[in-house]
């Protein structure tokens, strides 16, 4: 089937899941974050800085150890795999919760900052925003922190539509075939599955492409991206066939592997390891057969 | 059946006789549309601008065949 429709193969990259650049995380989060990156990462600089600003009469003390130890694992996260050749947008996903609650506390010790800074260079407008507005800060930065709210839902949206509409291809593709297919799959007599060959759009998971990949080398021991091995499409399969019966072994072990681990990582199929592991006597009854049998029962 | 991205900077022209289109839809070329456009969707301004391929669900026979039998 995929001489019909792949042809000969693009030149081979170097390492099929490639390195990326250093950056990648921080142009990444530039999208995904938009406004809240700048504060994410001043988050540090600004918690310090909110140490020396002594708390309002009603707001409870700054605690700014206890936030540095909070968000020391975003900053842990986003470093680490940085530090790691191979990159992927959902690598990221886990430490989201840290860098918005960084940006958070970012935006809310800016303006206590903002406050004190005002209250020192200009009493008197201090004191004019104090008596006229909610937030204690001078009257034109009243709107800001909306205009700011405002502005990162734009762009957040902005974002959205454009993987909707630019990459959503491929699950809207599926969902119509799979709705016109389907019940014609259920009523024929025969149950052998309707195969579906992805050829090299078998990496795709619903996010925008790094780049595209070659298919794995034939006979290769390992699965190279084994992360998409449980994305392999299995629901145009007719409902006897809907488990991962299609999946060789390896591939549904991989998947297994890969939902606990993010990074891939190589299984070969027989680890030397495990065969020393057994013990001599072992072996030996091994090598009889029969006896082992009797043993053991 | 078969899911392909068609991208015009792939190696050769696929053989494709013999294949039906179940399905086809734009699905973005990242190396040909500028990156200020298909970082953000802006309605009416981006979406001109982006370099679109087909992304294809091609079968063995037409889909009515495959889904009503033979016609």
């Amino acid at each position: 089937m995929p001489q019909c429709s792949l042809g000969p193969l693009p030149p081979r990259r170097r390492v099929l899941d490639g390195p990326s650049r250093r950056h990648f995380y921080l142009r990444n989060l530039c999208l995904n974050l938009n406004l809240a990156l700048p504060a994410l990462l001043l988050a540090p600089l600004l918690l310090l800085a909110g140490r020396l600003v002594p708390a309002a009469a009603g707001e409870p003390p700054p605690r700014p150890g206890r936030a540095a130890v909070l968000l020391s694992g975003g900053y842990l996260w986003l470093a680490f795999y940085s530090a790691i050749p191979h990159k992927e947008e959902r690598f990221l996903f886990p430490a989201y919760p840290l860098f918005l609650l960084a940006a958070a506390l970012a935006a809310s010790e800016a303006r206590r900052v903002a406050a004190a800074l005002l209250a020192r260079c200009a009493p008197r407008r201090a004191q004019r925003g104090r008596e006229g507005g909610p937030h204690g800060v001078w009257p034109p930065l009243w709107g800001l922190p909306a205009a700011a709210l405002a502005a990162s839902a734009l762009l957040s949206a902005g974002r959205v539509g454009a993987l909707v509409s630019y990459y959503g291809a491929p699950l809207e593709v599926y969902s119509q075939v799979y709705s016109e297919v389907s019940a014609a799959l259920s009523s024929r007599a025969d149950d052998s599955p309707l195969r579906v060959c992805s050829g090299k759009e078998w990496y795709r998971c619903g996010s925008p492409p790094r780049r595209r990949a070659v298919p794995p080398p034939r006979g290769a021991a390992s699965t190279p991206r084994l992360a998409s091995a449980a994305q392999v499409p299995l629901v145009l399969l007719p409902p006897a066939w809907r488990h991962a019966r299609l999946l060789p072994r390896g591939l549904r072990r991989a998947a297994a592997v890969a939902i606990l681990s993010p990074t891939p990582r190589r299984i070969t199929r027989h680890p030397r390891s495990f065969q020393r592991r057994q013990p001599r006597r072992a072996r030996r009854l091994h090598q009889r057969g029969p006896l082992r049998r009797d043993r053991r029962s | 059946m078969i899911v392909d991205l068609e991208l015009p900077g792939d190696a050769a022209p696929r053989s494709r006789a013999g294949w039906h289109v179940w399905a086809r839809r734009p699905f973005l070329d990242a190396d040909r549309s500028p990156s200020w456009s298909r970082a953000l969707y802006v309605p009416w301004l981006t979406a001109g601008r982006n370099v679109y391929a087909n992304y294809s669900v091609l079968g063995r026979q037409p889909l009515m065949v495959m889904l009503h039998g033979s016609v």
